[in-house]
């Protein structure tokens, strides 16, 4: 894995930025897509948003002044992208953001790219009647194993916001497959 | 930090992220190029335009020309015509003619006005005619009707936006 300081030097001059985004993108590609994907649900929306997500990085990377780390700072602008991505479907349907997402989880179970059995299934279902928010503390803590303050740099919200987030989320999704009967 | 995608149930079709880089700078360049025009300046255009427009922007002032208004030929021709319009009147009123609006003949007064010689505006007009002559003006216009006004307008004006408004 090549070094961050290493990594945004190349990315920031002319000569070397198209070799350094290439490493760039190799390295950072696959755990955007997932942090993307939970959000969007669909494949192809997925695919989308990553790319624009990178498209984004290469046009700012020179803007880029190191003030938080280069991974914190692309996490934000893919979570920045896909929740633009659903709220702009919601906007078009004149629905809310949880709207959306329950709509996008209703498909799931025809999804060509959904192998999840029913556990899983019922699992998105309950993250998906959760409040934006605590949605986006939940996937990142519980799937992508983010530390808070991690968290804290990527959500700009205190360590505190984000564990009473997160173990408000655990309560929901805990009562509503206690509904469900799935556990 | 393990992503636990596998627990979560979602999955890619096969080869997704071995092919992603090629269709991503694809369409980063697609992106790049669409932005750009494909225009282009010459060489340090811009650093030299600052001074090229100052250049070119004369402020200096220069003094203007002044014409006097009255120059002495055109008094000698203002003269001559007061003194020939004299010598008409006088003859013609020596004939017994009896010079007002009345007498002279429409057609005259139309072929005088088209051929140009009236430089008068409607204020020079109105100023010639009596206080009857004007209520008769007023009263005949009221028997216009708005209809033969429009057709009037539609026809003499270029720009039929202005009727629309």
């Amino acid at each position: 894995m090549v070094e961050e300081k290493q990594l945004i030097s190349a990315l920031q001059s002319v000569e070397l930025k198209e070799s350094g985004f290439r490493v760039l993108v190799s390295q950072y590609k696959e755990r955007l897509y997932w942090h993307i994907r939970k959000i969007v649900i669909d494949h192809d929306d997925a695919d989308d948003v990553l790319q624009n997500t990178f498209i984004k990085i290469f046009k700012s990377i020179d803007r880029f002044k190191g003030d938080s780390k280069l991974f914190t700072w692309m996490y934000r602008i893919a979570t920045n992208e896909a929740i633009t991505f659903i709220n702009k479907k919601a906007k078009q349907n004149n629905i809310t953001f949880e709207d959306v997402k329950n709509q996008l989880i209703s498909r799931l179970e025809s999804d060509v790219y959904f192998e999840g059995d029913e556990i899983q299934l019922q699992l998105q279902k309950a993250i998906a009647s959760l409040p934006q928010k605590q949605q986006l503390v939940f996937n990142m803590k519980y799937f992508e194993n983010h530390t808070y303050e991690n968290l804290s740099e990527i959500l700009d919200t205190s360590v505190g916001g984000l564990k009473s987030n997160y173990h408000l989320a655990v309560k929901k999704i805990k009562a509503y497959l206690k509904a469900n009967e799935t556990i | 930090m393990k992503d636990k995608k596998q627990n979560s149930g979602f999955n890619t079709p096969k080869k997704y992220f071995e092919d992603f880089e090629d269709r991503l700078f694809h369409k980063l360049r697609e992106n790049l190029i669409l932005k750009e025009s494909g225009f282009t300046t010459p060489k340090e255009y811009f650093d030299q335009l600052d001074s090229s427009i100052l250049k070119n922007t004369d402020t200096t002032v220069h003094p203007s020309k002044v014409i006097q208004l009255f120059s002495k030929r055109t008094l000698a021709y203002a003269i001559t015509i007061a003194a020939c319009a004299t010598l008409i009147v006088s003859i013609t009123n020596r004939n017994g003619f009896v010079n007002t609006i009345g007498n002279i003949e429409l057609t005259s007064i139309e072929s005088y006005i088209e051929e140009g010689n009236l430089d008068m505006d409607s204020y020079d007009i109105v100023s010639l005619l009596r206080n009857e002559e004007l209520i008769n003006i007023i009263s005949e216009k009221e028997y216009i009707s708005e209809s033969v006004i429009e057709d009037y307008l539609i026809e003499q004006i270029e720009d039929t936006s202005i009727l629309i408004e």
